[in-house]
């Protein structure tokens, strides 16, 4: 495998800069699970980008018919959801709500069975992306406490009811090279592993 | 005369001496081989160059380093390694303590 193979699976349009950001990154993998996941360089843009943080978009919680705002990560593809875009069956948005860390330790604390023991081992395993449902975002100064998002808890509403022009001031983050490429690797994980372990014969054609 | 005699010799026998030292083989406790940088050259040669300009901002083909492309995949290899070797399910107790505080959690 060449060097052009490879860039086949890494973010396209890198400058070397940022290449060579997210290879230090990938390389320093776990004791950089901090504020490197986040950027600062696409601020002012109008774009809405995968695994950027949005607040206000509305979640329910089935079969519950309650309907809130919460803060929200986006798992739609960049692409899909650009307004540029022009297509014949335009997506929906897909986002995952953002829970505080802190309120859910709290809250296995008091409602659990489990030793403290047990819940602070949980708590660091989540800080160390360990647990497949769980993406684990740390504080971002100024902008978010640490935070989790569970991957199996996702809601969808039209693309085109966010406006744009106020997608600045209603993002709360967004991912940087090395985040968006390991936000990726734990959703492929959750939804598409291959390995499931489980055999799907196919049915004979007689 | 004597004294300049002597500083005559001395000379002679230093330079000798250095001759001899030079001319020797010495054995390097290292293997010289890992020094060699390690690539792979291909050299092609094309007919037409009319169309240079379509691809004279592309990658070069006949030029690689092997050893930059091994680091990148070892590197993409081991941090997927990292991300998968200690995963873990979330316990079903904790599953059911989010679905009833859901709000609160927020």
């Amino acid at each position: 495998m060449n060097l052009n193979e490879i860039k086949i699976y890494l973010p396209k349009f890198l400058s070397s800069e940022s290449e060579r950001e997210l290879f230090d990154g990938l390389k320093d993998f776990p004791v950089n699970i901090d504020e490197r996941l986040y950027t600062t360089y696409l601020n002012d843009t109008k774009i809405i980008y995968q695994g950027d943080g949005l607040n206000n978009l509305l979640v329910v919680n089935l079969p519950k018919h309650e309907i809130k705002p919460a803060p929200c990560i986006i798992l739609s593809n960049t692409c899909d959801i650009d307004l540029q875009n022009k297509r014949n069956f335009p997506s929906q948005i897909v986002y995952a709500p953002i829970f505080s860390l802190e309120k859910y330790k709290q809250t296995l604390l008091k409602n659990s069975e489990k030793s403290k023991e047990q819940i602070v081992d949980h708590i660091n395993s989540i800080k160390k992306q360990e647990i497949t449902q769980i993406f684990y975002l740390p504080k971002f100064n100024g902008k978010l406490e640490e935070s989790i998002v569970f991957l199996d808890r996702v809601n969808n509403m039209p693309n085109t009811l966010i406006e744009r022009d106020k997608i600045a001031s209603n993002r709360i983050f967004t991912l940087s090279d090395y985040g968006a490429y390991l936000f990726l690797l734990k959703l492929s994980i959750h939804f598409t592993r291959v390995q499931d372990k489980v055999e799907r014969k196919s049915i004979r054609l007689l | 005369m004597g004294t300049s005699t002597y500083k005559s010799l001395a000379n002679l026998i230093a330079t000798i001496s250095s001759s001899v030292i030079s001319s020797s083989v010495i054995s390097l406790s290292y293997d010289l081989d890992i020094l060699i940088p390690k690539m792979n050259h291909n050299y092609s040669f094309q007919n037409s160059i009319a169309d240079w300009k379509d691809y004279a901002f592309n990658q070069s083909v006949d030029y690689q380093l092997q050893n930059e492309s091994i680091e990148k995949l070892q590197t993409i290899i081991d941090f997927y390694k990292k991300v998968l070797q200690n995963t873990k399910d979330i316990d079903s107790e904790f599953v059911d303590i989010v679905n009833v505080n859901f709000w609160e959690l927020i």
